[in-house]
């Protein structure tokens, strides 16, 4: 016979429990899930943070040789078109730098003696990196939609843009050439 | 929070029986109460929760139910530990 090893001190319990089993194949395994979960919670959003600045400082020079790709040679851009032309290079780069400010080591005092503590500097960090990576995935989607507008819009550039056509400056000088010619 | 008791009979470890506290979150609504909230019957929520058995330090898992009313409702039931359980040896 097996003595009952915990002593209740007089304790009268309120709850009876009404099945008691082994734990089940499925609660174990949703057990072993939540534990996994709540253990990779923090590094899930460092993670994030990490690929996204990768990926948002790659798209700057990606997005300045697209532009160079599509605009002529020989095309000088007025001040107002080169400032809008930037813009989605520039919300590249604040959203890289968003995410590496999640991306940062940050600093926090919790005591491993008291769980409740550690649960509070998990869900502040976890919280605080999900605000960061939502605000910079934001960013990063505007900069994305900025980016495929002016590009389009550069494929349209109308001539009265500064840019002159080569090819066409040369016709209309024959053209003028030859107006002279008969003229006098 | 409040701190409740539960007993378990028959432990699928060592067959005894052992005795855990529970705490047991509730939030509690503030409303102006009417006829029907003086006879309103308690609900009765069904929660099953992981135990360690304090013999063979292996888990197992009981189901109980808690009672709870519109106005205090259950929001988690998180198991502290042995009931009397002054030391972790």
């Amino acid at each position: 016979m097996i003595d009952d090893i915990d002593s209740n001190d007089g304790v009268m319990p309120s709850v009876k429990a009404t099945e008691v089993s082994a734990v089940t194949p499925t609660n174990q395994a949703i057990y072993e899930a939540g534990k996994s979960m709540l253990i990779e919670s923090v590094g899930i959003g460092r993670e994030f943070c990490k690929f996204m600045i990768g990926t948002s400082m790659g798209a700057i020079p990606i997005y300045l040789a697209l532009l160079k790709f599509v605009l002529p040679e020989e095309y000088v851009p007025t001040v107002r078109v080169g400032i809008l032309s930037l813009v989605p290079a520039v919300l590249f780069l604040v959203a890289g730098i968003i995410f590496l400010i999640g991306y940062f080591p940050q600093q926090g005092v919790a005591s491993l003696d008291i769980p409740a503590e550690i649960e509070s500097e998990r869900r502040t960090t976890v919280r605080r990196r999900q605000r960061i990576g939502i605000t910079g995935f934001t960013v990063f989607c505007i900069s994305v939609v900025a980016a495929l507008l002016i590009t389009g819009s550069m494929l349209r550039m109308p001539k009265e843009n500064g840019y002159s056509d080569p090819s066409k400056n040369g016709t209309e000088q024959s053209h003028a050439a030859d107006r002279a010619a008969h003229g006098s | 929070m409040s701190k409740e008791t539960i007993e378990i009979e028959g432990c699928t470890q060592c067959g005894g029986t052992h005795t855990y506290t529970l705490e047991v979150e509730r939030a509690v609504i503030i409303k102006m109460m009417t006829v029907s909230d003086m006879s309103e019957r308690c609900r009765s929520v069904k929660v099953t929760r992981l135990f360690v058995c304090p013999v063979k330090k292996e888990q197992y898992q009981a189901t109980f139910y808690l009672e709870d009313t519109s106005s205090s409702r259950i929001k988690d039931v998180s198991v502290v530990g042995l009931a009397g359980d002054a030391s972790d040896d």
